[in-house]
């Protein structure tokens, strides 16, 4: 990390500490109820491990890092169960499985690649490109709408449709 | 809902609107997501069920730049 990284990374720590109560109450708000203080864990390790990018908004960054926090514990708890399952399911025969079940799941994430990379088709443009162009380069959605010469409002309309397809919608709440 | 297939529920259509929302960079609408949220229990559940799904996928997504 360069000097100017660094001290960067220390403002946002120090804002972080003066933040803290809006921080934790925000987390509690977003669902992380008793892991609130394992969240604000989470993010300080970030803010002291993880190279920082320059924000002009440092209070809204750190807010940022917040929802992303809890959005990984939702993601951690998810597989932790999904393992259980696998586990249960596997029963004695577990030690002898595991090995192909590995293979097993890269094979199912090519295929799921696949899927989705065929449901981005279908959708074609523009709605294909924007969700690309926001979900995997990042550009913001009032850049997209320049970009494409749309209305912000069609530009989430877009969105939505492509979230509805990629997500398979109605699939995603029965797992 | 415009733009949501119409065998979503309502509520999956709600709770696609605020993803999509929140996954803008420019999102700043903290209190009116946290309001939501916490309105009734399967708010929560059904958003947090399509974020996590939706962030798995992404990252999937972002590994592999030859399907753009």
């Amino acid at each position: 990390m360069d000097d100017r990284v660094m001290q960067k990374a220390t403002e946002l720590q120090r804002l972080f500490m003066d933040l803290r109560p809006e921080l934790l109450k925000r987390a509690r708000a977003l669902g992380a109820a008793g892991e609130a203080e394992d969240v604000l864990q989470d993010i300080w390790v970030r803010l002291a491990t993880l190279p920082i990018e320059a924000s002009s908004n440092p209070r809204a960054y750190l807010t940022r890092m917040v929802y992303t926090a809890v959005l990984d514990r939702h993601r951690a708890s998810r597989r932790a169960m999904n393992r259980e399952q696998q586990w249960a399911k596997l029963g004695n025969d577990a030690v002898h499985v595991v090995g192909g079940n590995e293979a097993e799941r890269s094979l199912e994430a090519r295929q799921e690649l696949q899927r989705l990379a065929a449901t981005l088709r279908a959708l074609g443009d523009p709605v294909a490109s924007l969700f690309w162009r926001h979900r995997v380069d990042g550009v913001p959605q009032r850049q997209l709408a320049q970009e494409f010469g749309m209305g912000l409002s069609t530009v989430e309309k877009h969105l939505r449709r492509a979230y509805a397809a990629v997500l398979n919608a109605r699939r995603a709440l029965e797992d | 809902m415009t733009g949501v297939p119409s065998h979503a529920s309502p509520l999956t259509a709600a709770a696609l609107a605020w993803l999509t929302r929140v996954n803008d960079p420019d999102f700043a609408a903290w209190a009116e997501l946290e309001t939501w949220l916490v309105k009734d229990p399967r708010h929560a559940q059904v958003y947090w069920a399509l974020a996590t799904r939706e962030a798995d996928l992404i990252d999937e997504l972002r590994g592999s730049p030859t399907l753009g």
